[in-house]
């Protein structure tokens, strides 16, 4: 009975866990795609503003959320396609999101300025109302995901029990 | 250049693929070496050509307009917008000494390029020693004296005048000013030892005034003379006592003197001389000796 009321504790517990990882993903996929947006607005001021080479962009942009994720160090070794391809793994965004950020980093760095200035305001547009509606879903999100992993854990603990 | 690359690596990265497999076709087969190549044109839908020596080699491929796209931005390092201005102007600066002059449809407003159909690379190579009579004329005594060397296009003015600043920066210690609008003059390898100025991308007439004012030159270096703002600035820094040595296209030393803006700097005695290059065709191509025809300017004037 006790080792059946440990487990049923373990059981809460991780389940728990899970749920609230879950929704620490969902909050890190709202952050990665905010910081996504802010390179892209970065890139559109560099380029627009300066004609900075988007090389010496790269190598001056700082991000935390970025860097943690090991994009940022891949953007500068790869290119934006590659990178995305190198870090699929360790970045909490969605195969359609990754599609869409695919599309800007290939499109970029081709084009006369006022081309690329309209492809930057595009991307700037599509990424930036991706990462609200994220936001906004991200509280509901939060609650269902931890709710469903104490649910899940009382479920489980009371069948072991 | 290594025993496995045909040419720099910046040029090994740029170059569609298929265009790079086929000149290591043509190099395996004997026909050409990185050396021998001096311009790989590239065209949308149109045949790649090279010219090794003088002379065109057509390559069996087309290739495709978004291949030529792809070459243009890598040789952009990937940022074309960044080189609008010198795209707009008709050439790209890759680096090294590598000089990409480009084609294409010029948009309505004439501010951007709409469209690149053709480029063509012209390909630096550091070949040492090809000078000496040159460097003996000009650089022989103790002051440099300003000289205008001359020849039609592609015969090495640009080598020579690299080959001398390289050498004035370098074993013989002289503060030059090489004004290298174009981004052709300048290698790293060829100038990591000297204690030469390197303006880049300057205009020659904003580079010499510069140079005369703020870096205080014994010697300014210039390619390919032109227009009056030139003409002019050179009029001042030689006010100041600097001797220049610059190049201009001319097939001879008469075409050379009828151009308004050479006549201008000759009949105020800027040039201490005028010096000709040539190289001969051996077995077919060109010859990697130059030939130099020296005129002082007195001589020159008693042509005339």
């Amino acid at each position: 009975m006790t080792v059946r009321l440990m487990g049923a504790v373990l059981i809460l517990t991780a389940s728990s866990m899970g749920g609230i990882i879950t929704a620490g993903m969902w909050k890190k996929r709202v952050l990665q795609l905010e910081a996504f947006h802010e390179l892209i607005v970065h890139i559109a001021r560099q380029i627009d503003g300066y004609l900075t080479p988007l090389e010496k962009i790269y190598a001056e942009y700082d991000s935390t959320v970025l860097s943690r994720c090991g994009f940022l160090e891949a953007l500068r070794e790869y290119g934006g396609v590659m990178a995305l391809e190198e870090c699929r793994r360790s970045l909490c965004v969605s195969d359609s999101d990754i599609s869409e950020l695919a599309e800007f980093f290939s499109g970029l760095g081709r084009h006369s300025a006022k081309e690329e200035a309209r492809h930057c305001a595009y991307f700037e547009r599509q990424i930036g109302d991706i990462a609200r509606k994220a936001k906004d879903e991200l509280a509901a999100k939060t609650r269902l995901c931890r709710g469903f992993g104490i649910l899940l854990g009382i479920m489980l603990a009371v069948i072991l029990i | 250049m290594t025993e496995k690359t045909l040419f720099v690596p910046l040029l090994e990265k740029c170059l569609p693929w298929r265009v790079k497999d086929e000149l290591y076709r043509l190099a395996q087969r004997g026909i050409i070496s990185g050396e021998s190549v001096n311009e790989i044109r590239l065209r949308a839908w149109r045949p790649a050509s090279i010219t090794c020596g003088g002379k065109n080699t057509v390559l069996g491929i087309k290739i495709t307009a978004a291949e030529l796209s792809e070459c243009v931005t890598k040789l952009c390092h990937g940022s074309v917008y960044a080189h609008s201005d010198t795209i707009r102007a008709g050439y790209i600066q890759p680096g090294e000494g590598i000089r990409v002059g480009v084609c294409g449809t010029l948009a309505a407003d004439g501010r951007a390029v709409r469209e690149i159909t053709s480029i063509n690379i012209r390909i630096p190579h550091i070949i040492r020693g090809v000078c000496e009579q040159l460097m003996g004329i000009c650089c022989g005594s103790e002051r440099v004296k300003s000289t205008l060397i001359y020849s039609p296009p592609g015969v090495g003015k640009t080598t020579a005048l690299r080959e001398i600043a390289s050498r004035l920066g370098g074993p013989l210690s002289r503060r030059v000013a090489l004004i290298d609008t174009r981004g052709e003059l300048y290698i790293s390898e060829m100038f990591s030892e000297t204690i030469c100025d390197v303006l880049t991308g300057y205009s020659r007439a904003a580079g010499i005034e510069i140079a005369t004012r703020t870096l205080s030159p014994e010697v300014i270096i210039c390619d390919e003379l032109g227009d009056s703002e030139e003409a002019l600035q050179i009029l001042s820094c030689a006010g100041a006592g600097v001797p220049i040595i610059a190049s201009a296209h001319a097939s001879n030393l008469h075409e050379l003197l009828a151009r308004p803006n050479i006549r201008m700097l000759h009949d105020n005695r800027i040039f201490e001389g005028y010096a000709g290059l040539s190289r001969e065709y051996v077995n077919g191509s060109l010859s990697t000796c130059f030939s130099c025809d020296y005129t002082p300017h007195c001589e020159a004037l008693e042509g005339e």
